[in-house]
């Protein structure tokens, strides 16, 4: 893998458990860039733009982020938004991973900008699935832009 | 008094006048007539005595035979005539003087025997001058004087019967003006009460129908009498007194529609606040169901997860009970996850937005049915004509699919399967079928069929949730139709339902 293709991939879950389970998943995709997991939005945010706990960041790239909605502190739509809307980090893929089905989540998150919506589903198999074509996809075959 | 009465007695006053007059004026005539007959009579009479007396003369004067011949015819004459006049003279007055000349006739007649007897006065003289003249001379005079007794009664006689005449006449006269002047009087006065009567009226009449335009719908004529105008005074009050009525009744009606108005607005208010109450239920409803989809799945995506885990990194230490054991939790966080969908759907299903659009339900069937993935299998799958259906069409996708799948799943163990869509129209609604030779049920447990979580078969036998044919129900109920389901064990089901024809309403 090339050097801009090594940026860190960014898990965004409360859920210790799904976290787990999406490295674990991720690993199993031979995924081989850095990866971190924060449990609130505030705190992605902060890891993205590289302020508070995260300030030693400054510079570093973030290459993919894999986004649950229902977060504490800051919500997932709400870091999308920002995302989204900031030049520095419009282009970071963000994949909205969540347990939610509501059309409305789903609309929503793509009028913010998400680039997919994944409902992560309750069987394993299907989990893993998911992560590993969302690891190949975003990490190996999709180009980012520079910048 | 009707006034047609009125003005009928006038016209019988007048007419009665009228007759009344010309039979008087007739008797009148008569009257008069007969007078004028007794005056020529009377003057006849002195016409008679006149010619009688010149005989008389002539016989007194010559006392020749002819002469006296012609006085007894005369007398003779007179008497007839009288006896003539005494027909035709009524009063008292006259019978009595034509009595007195009768009898004047008669003595003269004696008179004139006696003169005839005695001898010629030229013989006389000859013989006796001085008796016989002298005698002679007496019953003369004696004659004449009563022959001109007799003129008088006649002259009395004949002004008699010109009194009596001229009073005729003026009392004709008087008659006719009496009865004229009163007739007049009576019909003036008739029609003079009815014009009063009729003016008084129709000034109240119209005085009541200016004060009931104006408003006042209790004012009343209240006219007393029986003529025609009375009546239609009163049937101008009844006329009154049912505008009043049903303008009491309008009003009633209208203060009872405002009052229902006001009802209207206090159950609309109600009913609003009703609805954002429902509103703020629904939303928390929502809510709940946010929390359940994402709360809810991911512990059990962590069982299912990590008892993966455990059997892919740790097989070497389970034994086969073990690694069998680990299948079971697997499978049942499967399951649950599966209820979970199942369950949100069916509750979004009594929230989410229906439409209401022509529907091609055969079109439907089948694409449900290819959805399904069973095309491969060998299964005679037939769609029959299909009336069209008014409803929400991704409603409809899924009640097909989850009776087509139920009868997929049911007809699994047979050899030979067949599944077999019918439909057709009834007086009010459509109704459609989905039938096959799948392993039935027992009629005895068909309400079961569509309850939640309900379920004929074990898990074992046909996996599932109980909630497909609820969900069924549901959708069904929600468009105002019915569903219903036979079977037989063994043989086969078929699972219908209706909903309301094209226009008719839920």
């Amino acid at each position: 893998m090339s050097a801009p293709r090594n940026g860190d991939i960014l898990i965004v879950e409360d859920n210790p458990s799904d976290a787990e389970l999406t490295l674990r998943a991720l690993h199993k995709a031979r995924v081989a860039n850095g990866i971190h997991v924060v449990q609130d939005g505030a705190e992605a945010l902060e890891f993205l733009f590289a302020k508070g706990a995260f300030a030693g960041r400054a510079g570093a790239t973030t290459q993919l982020v894999l986004l649950d909605l229902k977060l504490p502190k800051v919500d997932g739509l709400e870091v999308l938004r920002k995302v989204k809307s900031d030049p520095r980090t419009k282009a970071i893929p963000v994949i909205v991973l969540t347990s939610s089905r509501e059309e409305k989540d789903l609309m929503a998150s793509y009028d913010l900008g998400a680039n997919s919506f994944i409902v992560k589903p309750v069987e394993s198999e299907k989990f893993f699935d998911a992560v590993k074509e969302i690891g190949l996809y975003w990490l190996l075959l999709n180009e980012p832009a520079h910048g | 008094m009707h006034l047609r009465t009125r003005f009928r007695i006038s016209t019988a006053i007048s007419l009665g006048a009228i007759v009344t007059i010309g039979s008087i004026l007739a008797w009148a005539m008569r009257d008069s007539r007969r007078a004028g007959d007794a005056e020529d009579l009377a003057s006849g009479l002195r016409v008679a005595i006149m010619e009688r007396g010149a005989t008389r003369d002539e016989f007194l004067l010559y006392r020749e035979t002819r002469a006296r011949a012609q006085w007894e015819l005369a007398s003779a004459r007179l008497v007839s005539q009288l006896r003539n006049a005494m027909t035709v003279f009524e009063g008292v007055d006259s019978r009595r003087t034509i009595d007195e000349m009768l009898n004047i006739v008669e003595t003269s007649k004696g008179l004139f025997e006696e003169l005839a007897r005695l001898p010629d006065e030229r013989e006389a003289v000859l013989r006796t001058p001085s008796v016989s003249t002298a005698l002679r001379a007496r019953l003369a005079s004696k004659l004449i004087l009563i022959s001109l007794d007799l003129d008088d009664h006649a002259s009395r006689l004949y002004s008699l019967a010109t009194n009596r005449s001229r009073a005729t006449q003026n009392r004709t006269m008087l008659l006719a003006i009496l009865l004229t002047g009163s007739s007049l009087a009576i019909t003036a006065a008739n029609a003079s009460m009815a014009t009063r009567l009729l003016a008084r009226r129709m000034a109240r009449l119209q005085e009541g129908a200016e004060r009931i335009a104006a408003g006042d719908l209790g004012h009343r004529i209240g006219f007393a009498g029986d003529d025609e105008l009375a009546g239609l005074g009163r049937s101008f009050d009844a006329m009154a007194a049912r505008v009043e009525a049903s303008y009491v009744s309008l009003e009633n009606e209208v203060a009872e529609r405002r009052r229902t108005e006001a009802q209207v607005v206090v159950l609309n208010r109600d009913l609003e606040r009703t609805v954002l109450g429902l509103n703020a239920s629904n939303r928390e409803l929502e809510a709940f169901s946010y929390s359940v989809s994402h709360d809810l799945r991911a512990p059990l995506r962590a069982v299912d997860g990590f008892s993966r885990i455990l059997l892919e990194d740790h097989a070497p230490q389970l034994d086969a009970e073990g690694k069998r054991l680990l299948d079971v939790v697997r499978s049942n966080a499967r399951q649950m996850g599966k209820l979970i969908d199942d369950l949100l759907s069916f509750s979004r299903i009594g929230r989410q937005e229906m439409a209401r659009l022509p529907v091609d339900m055969a079109a439907l069937a089948r694409s449900a049915f290819d959805g399904l993935g069973a095309s491969g299998d060998t299964i005679s799958f037939t769609v029959g004509p299909l009336p069209a259906a008014e409803g929400d069409s991704s409603l409809m996708r899924q009640v097909w699919a989850n009776l087509i799948s139920n009868a997929l799943k049911f007809t699994g163990p047979k050899a030979e399967r067949f599944i077999q869509i019918e439909g057709r129209t009834e007086a009010n609604s459509v109704v459609y079928s989905v039938k096959d030779n799948g392993v039935g049920f027992d009629m005895a447990y068909s309400k079961k069929l569509f309850g939640v979580f309900q379920r004929l078969h074990s898990s074992a036998e046909f996996e599932g949730t109980g909630v497909g044919l609820a969900l069924v129900q549901r959708i069904v109920h929600r468009h105002g139709g019915k569903v219903w389901a036979e079977g037989k064990v063994g043989e086969g089901a078929t699972f219908s339902f209706s909903l309301p024809g094209p226009g008719g309403s839920s």
